[in-house]
This record gives C-alpha cells, structure tokens and sequence, in this order.
C-alpha cells in the first residue's frame, strides 16, 4: 500500500512540474530570454524572472498567494497595504534627504525667473488614510513632510495647499483604491484651492457633466498586490456642460510631436493603464495644450502624475498650459531650457505628490 | 536552491538525468551538476570547489602515507590552514552578505552570497583528512569518490555536514527506488514551505521591528522581534537542510538530520546538540577533541569550548555579529556549568522556559551588526524604554500571529509527536493523504515561488 501511494506521489510531483515547465518554455508568449539578457547581464537573475514572469496562470498564483496571506492575517505586501476597502502605496523614507535637494532646484527654478512661480506637493492616499496605517509604517506624517518642504522654499514661491481639502474630503472618492493616483473628484477639490492662490474664479462642479469613462478598472496597486475583495474602480471625466475649450494638444517626444483635439484620449481604457486617458498619462516630456480663450494668460506646469488629472480643470482660465515632465527631460538628457522659454509664461505651477516629489531625482533638469 | 527555475526546470530535469544514466556515470554527473550550480551562482565558486576536492584528496592520500611519519602532522596542518582560508575568503554570511574581507573593508570575492558550498566543502575535506590522519580509515584512492563527497551539491545550501565513513558506503551503492523518491520529494516540499511560509514571514516581521527606532521600542515589540529573529534562523537553515536531503533522497541518499527540535532544549548545551547537529559533531570531533586531548585542565576545556562555538558560529557567516553571539554563547555554557546541580533541581518546563528567554537574550547579538545596538535591544526587551506595548505590538501580533504560532508548533516538535505516537495510522488514509499534502504543498510553494519570485534573491543562503 505504501509503495502505491509512494508511486502515486512521484508520478503526480513529477507530471504536474513538467506539464508547468513545457507550458512556460513553449506557450507563453513572452519576451525572449536573449532579448532579455540584452538588459540585463546577469544569467541567473534574468532567466529567474523570465520562469516567473512566463509561469502559466501568473496572476492565478499570486491571486491564491495573497488570499492565504490575507488569510493568514496579513496586511502588507512589500510597499502595498491594504488599509481598509482600499490598497495604499506605503511612503518611501529613505530617500527623503533628496526633498531637500529637490527644493533647492525649485528655488533656484524661481530665481532664474521673474515669473511667478507656485508650488503644490499634493498628498498621496498614504497621506491622507495615514490613520489606517499602522503608525511603524508611518513615522513622519506626509502633512509635516509637506510642510518642511514648503518652509524651504524661497519667499517667491508661493505655496498651495492641498492637503486640507483632500483630508477633508477623505469620505468621498477622492483617491482611487487601487491605483496610486486621486481621482477626477480629488484633483477638483485640489484646483478649487489653487485657485484662491492663483487668483482664479473656479468653475464649480455643477458647470460640469460627469461622466463615467470606465467603471470597473483594477489600477496598478491591484496588479502588484492581487488582493481579492478590493472594489475595482470608476474614472470620472468632468466634461464642461458649455463648449470645451480646448482646440489642440501638442505632444512633444524629443524626435516627434503628436497633436490631438480633446485632453482625455479614450483609447488609453484598452490599455493596461486606464487613468492614462488624462492627457496620456507621463509618456511625453513636453504637453502644449491650446484653448479658445482669448486672455492669453499662459501656464507653464512642472508636473509629476497627479498633474495629469487636474490640468482639464485649468483649461477654463487659459490660453495655453504647457506641462513639462522633469522625468522625461532626464531620460531624453535635455533640460527645461531645451523644451521651453520661461518668459513666455504667465505663471509657473510646479505639482508633485508629496512621495514623488521627495524620490524622484530629476530636478536638476530644471536649470 | 529555492525558486521556479529550480523546482520546475532543475528538479525534474537533474532527477532523470540521473535515475536514467548508468550507475559509474552517475558520480560524474554530480560532479558535474556541482560545478554548474557554482558556475551559476558565481564562477568564482569554482576556485573553492577546485581547492577543496584537490586539497582533501592530495592531501589524504600524502597523510596515509606518511602516516607514522611526524611530517604527516605537518601536512595535516597544511591542508587545515588552505581550507580554513577558503572558508574565511569566501563564505558570506547569507544573512547580510558579509563576510571576512568586507569586514576588513576589502571587496568581496563573490558577488553575492549565493549557494557556492563554501561553508561545506572546507569542512567536509578538514574532516577527510583529520580522519585519515586518526587513522579512522584508509585514504580513498578514487579521486571521483572523494570530488564527489567534498562537493556534494545537495547539502550545499546549509548541510547537513557530511561525514566520509557515513557517506562511502551509499556512495558505493547509488541505489534509489520509488519510497526513496516520494520522500525526497516530501522533504523537498517541507522544506519550501518552511523558508516561504515561515521563514520568509519571520524575516519580515524581523524587519518590521528593526523599522522601530530602539530607543522608542516597545518591550513587547521587541520579543515579538526577537522570537521571529530566532524562528527565521531556525526555518532558514533546517528548509534548506531538508530541501537539501530531499535530493539527496531522491538520488538514494539517505542523509543525517540536522535539527532536532532545538527550541526545545533544556540547556543550552542541549541546544548545541540539537541546532545542526550535524556541524555539532564535526565541531566536537574536530576542534573541541583535538583541544581536550592536549589536556583535562579547566582552561582546556574553556578554551575547546570556545573555539567550538566560535567556530560554529562563524559557520553561518565571518562577522563581528557571529563573534559577539558565540562569545555571549560561551558565557552561557560557562554559567551553566557552574550551576549545574541547582539546575537539574528544577522541573523541565522550566528549564525549558529559562533557556528560551536566556537564548532570545543574548540572540540580538546575532541579529544586530553593532554589539551597543544589541545591548540597547536586550533594554527595550526587559522594558529599559518604559513602553510595555503600544498600538504596532497589536499590529504586530494580529497580522503575524498565525505565522509565529504555526512556527511554535513545528520547531516544538508537536507535528513530529503525532508521527511519533502514529496518530495517523492508517495505511488507506496514508495512501491518499501522502499524495494529496505532497500536491497541496507543491500548489502552495509555487504561489509563493511565483508571487514573491524576485525577493527571494534579498538573502542567499
């Protein structure tokens, strides 16, 4: 009897790795591993993540691995926690000393400039739901990181504060669950504080028509985490209920430059990221967007992702936004003088999330 | 050895090779298979291998003999001194990937602490030699026998350390059959989800702890940190123990084990015995008997043990953080014997539960690279911060419970009891049940293989 469950046991061990291993080598359509030695150099490492990333039923197994941890009582899946009905993207502390540099560049940014300059570093979720986090993933609250980094700005530039309205709104859908980014609703509540800073007369919601462009997407934070139970989530367009005023997009590449009509481009919700339906998410250094409005006051955005959805709301009150990507400016190795002319604008609006704005290390883009 | 590229290419494919090759290819085949897992996970491995099958089977067959001849010692000495370099230059700890040369602020040779077998092979060609040289038996005039011994892959990750005059006579045979196979098989599984189930979750909780400055920690934070610590040691090295024995089962070797409930020890002299027993005896064989035989004088004695647990204790890697647990080791050995009568007075579950928080005491050393940060910790733990527990102890207590409970259970043995006592006896349930775990088990590793596939590679045993 023995021997006959020892049999079964090797013959099913046995059948079960190769049927897996023949799936991975011969049905997955993946990048080939030679292409991918090409990136990185290490054998071991890149054939480990080829196996991983071609395993049959990827998203399956990680399913089934984080609901035994859930299961099992866990909360936090490397910088992922689940914080109640919604996935958080925990904050990064390491790189904080990097803030400092960053405001340094914004300073010097603003003194290089008689134009007015003004800054808002937004919250991120981890913010905003910092109350339910456990406080260990949470030493120093995004609210005194935010303000750190605007009592080092130079008196020039003046602050804006987004954290208040966000807190204050936390109850609504201000935040997407599970995508590292707010939402339609959390960006407005965010451009109606700029605007008593940027001497604007804010359009009020009910000038606007909601629309749902998609109502049950999983954002990136689902990808990596996979938990179960998470409501998927809706993006909202707020069209204006008059005529847009938007005419023309310009999308600058470094080598090409696109142009589109409208700044919510619908093909991105057939891609794997939907919110890139706002002005195609951070895919290009250079955004020149032109509106019908005659003021010709201009603004120039210093932007990170979270730009992305409040820059519809500013096309009411200018002539022509241009968003610059000091990430993209890096990568294509040009600076913020390369792309544009500061004395054309009006105002200057430099806009990060709080997380961004302290780990990213591309500001010396703006010189 | 742990991940997909191992489990669903390497297992499968090693394990026909060998079950269908011919009984004297199978020997070179390891040797082989040895080599391209060095190769893999750092060429520079290659040296040691080199090294270590060279040493021992030249310097076996040179102290054989000259054996009644006083340069044999020399000899001897010789052959310790090149494998003890070895080791020291090239074993990294897995923990932190230390190792001698960064401690003296040199770069390392390895890349990275992979599974090169550099804690293994020194020891087992050392114990080659000091054995022919005991005169224990004949030197082996077949080189394959003895590349084969010294670089056992199977037991490269974390042993077990291999004794010659155990490993020849299966070495001799080769022979494997299908009861062999299903139970490397089940020590392969049970040591995969020792290091992903538990180990792994024990290291993260470890870390969760570290985040918390020292100096605002509660004490209750800091048991509860300290114990995953201990249970990351423990499932770390006795899963790849076991994963290590269950290839060896499968290519029809039948390995010692290394660990014997060690958190259940009464003293910590019964710990030493039963945390890697296997490099235990070759320390007490090997050091502390060759220290005794100079002399039945206390400071002998002292000094064969301190040198034993040293030894053992820089085994899990050459770092300031080894030397400092291993003399806080020796301190306790020492006390231990001084109160010897009064307490074997005591009841065991005390004894049992004295020597837990005596271990968890002196374990910061281990667990912290700076001694004062340790001694700051061993603080906290006994409420030198004045925090009792705060809101992260319930936090960390509701996520990880689950996880330190199940580690309390396997590493006190009580699944072993139920084996044991043949709760499961019966031969019809056994038949289904075995296959269903060993499946149950495999779909449990490769959710965790596949979900956290590239973390695996933050510590390398």
């Amino acid at each position: 009897m023995k021997k006959f469950s020892d049999a079964i046991t090797v013959a099913a061990f046995f059948a079960i790795l190769l049927m897996f291993a023949v799936s991975t080598l011969f049905f997955q359509d993946k990048i080939p591993v030679s292409e991918l030695l090409k990136k990185n150099a290490d054998v071991g490492q890149t054939i480990s993540e080829y196996v991983t990333d071609s395993f049959p039923m990827n998203k399956n197994w990680r399913s089934i691995y984080t609901n035994i941890m859930v299961f099992a009582g866990r909360s936090r899946f490397d910088d992922i926690y689940i914080a109640g009905d919604r996935l958080v993207k925990l904050d990064n502390h390491q790189k904080e000393n990097s803030m400092i540099e960053n405001v340094a560049y914004i300073n010097e940014l603003a003194a290089n400039t008689e134009c007015p300059i003004y800054m808002m570093l937004a919250p991120t979720a981890a913010g905003v739901y910092n109350a339910d986090i456990p406080d260990m993933f949470n030493d120093k609250s995004q609210r005194e990181r935010i303000n750190d980094a605007y009592l080092q700005l130079d008196r020039r530039i003046a602050s804006i504060d987004a954290f208040y309205p966000l807190y204050s709104a936390r109850d609504e859908y201000v935040y997407y669950r599970t995508e590292n980014l707010w939402t339609g609703f959390g960006a407005y509540y965010a451009y109606y504080e700029s605007t008593k800073k940027l001497g604007l007369q804010a359009v009020t919601l009910d000038n606007y028509d909601q629309e749902f462009a998609e109502s049950g997407f999983f954002g990136s934070l689902y990808d990596s985490a996979m938990v179960s139970g998470i409501k998927p989530d809706r993006i909202n367009i707020f069209r204006s209920k008059y005529q847009s005023p938007v005419t023309e997009v310009d999308m600058y590449d470094g080598d090409s430059t696109k142009q589109a009509e409208s700044v919510y481009f619908r093909s991105a919700l057939k891609g794997s990221k939907r919110t890139d339906i706002f002005l195609q998410g951070d895919k290009h250094i250079k955004t020149d967007i032109y509106t019908d409005l005659d003021n010709e006051s201009e603004l120039l955005i210093i932007k990170g992702s979270f730009a992305n959805t409040i820059v519809p709301f500013y096309t009411a009150h200018y002539s022509r936004i241009t968003m610059v990507d000091p990430m993209k400016l890096k990568e294509a190795d040009l600076t913020l003088s390369d792309v544009v002319s500061l004395d054309d604008y009006d105002r200057i609006l430099v806009l990060f999330d709080i997380e961004s704005f302290s780990n990213l290390k591309c500001f010396d883009t703006l010189k | 050895m742990i991940g997909l590229s191992f489990l669903y290419f390497f297992l499968p494919a090693f394990a026909a090779v060998y079950l269908l090759s011919p009984k004297p290819f199978k020997s070179r085949f390891v040797l082989v298979t040895s080599a391209g897992m060095i190769c893999w996970a750092d060429p520079m491995g290659l040296i040691v291998m080199a090294v270590c099958i060279l040493s021992g089977y030249l310097f076996g067959v040179f102290i054989f003999n000259f054996r009644e001849k006083p340069v044999s010692k020399l000899l001897l000495a010789l052959e310790i001194f090149i494998n003890i370099a070895v080791l020291l230059l090239f074993h990294r700890t897995a923990y932190d990937g230390a190792d001698l040369l960064t401690v003296l602020g040199q770069r390392s040779l390895l890349r990275k602490a992979a599974t090169v077998g550099a804690a293994v092979m020194p020891l087992h060609s050392i114990g080659y030699c000091v054995d022919v040289y005991r005169k224990k038996y004949r030197c082996e005039q077949r080189f394959i026998k003895i590349a084969e011994y010294i670089a056992f892959f199977p037991v490269f990750a974390a042993g077990p350390i291999l004794r010659y005059d155990y490993f020849s006579p299966q070495f001799d045979e080769h022979k494997t059959n299908v009861s062999s196979i299903a139970s490397g098989i089940r020590l392969i599984m049970l040591g995969m989800f020792m290091k992903l189930f538990i180990s792994n979750t024990m290291l993260e909780l470890w870390d969760d702890v570290r985040g918390i400055q020292v100096s605002s920690l509660p004490a209750l934070s800091a048991w509860i940190g300290i114990a995953a610590f201990a249970f990351f040691v423990y499932f770390e090295v006795s899963a790849f123990s076991n994963i290590g024995c269950g290839i060896a089962a499968i290519m029809g070797f039948r390995l010692p084990r290394s660990f014997r409930e060690p958190y259940r020890s009464h003293s910590f002299s019964d710990f030493c015995r039963k945390f890697n027993c296997t490099l235990y005896r070759w320390c007490k064989d090997y050091i502390y008997r060759s220290i005794i035989r100079r002399g039945s004088h206390g400071i002998y004695k002292f000094l064969a043990i301190l040198m034993s647990v040293l030894a053992a204790c820089l085994w899990y890697g050459t770092s300031m953080r080894s030397v400092c647990f291993a003399l806080a080791m020796v301190i306790m050995l020492c006390a231990e014997k001084l109160l010897e009568v009064p307490l074997k007075k005591l009841p065991k579950p005390i004894r049992i539960l004295l020597f837990v928080v005596l271990l968890l005491t002196i374990l910061p050393f281990m667990a912290l690279s700076d001694p004062f940060e340790a001694l700051k910790y061993i603080k906290a733990m006994y409420g030198g911060n004045q925090i009792a527990a705060d809101i992260t102890s319930e936090y960390l207590i509701s996520t990880y419970f689950l996880f330190v409970a199940l580690g309390i259970l396997i590493s006190g043995g009580v699944f072993g009891y139920f084996f044991k006592k043949k709760i499961f006896n019966n031969e019809y349930l056994k038949t289904i049940i075995q296959p269903v775990w060993v499946i149950a088990l495999l779909i449990f590793c490769t959710s965790f293989l596949v979900s956290v596939g590239s973390s695996l590679f933050r510590y390398l045993l």
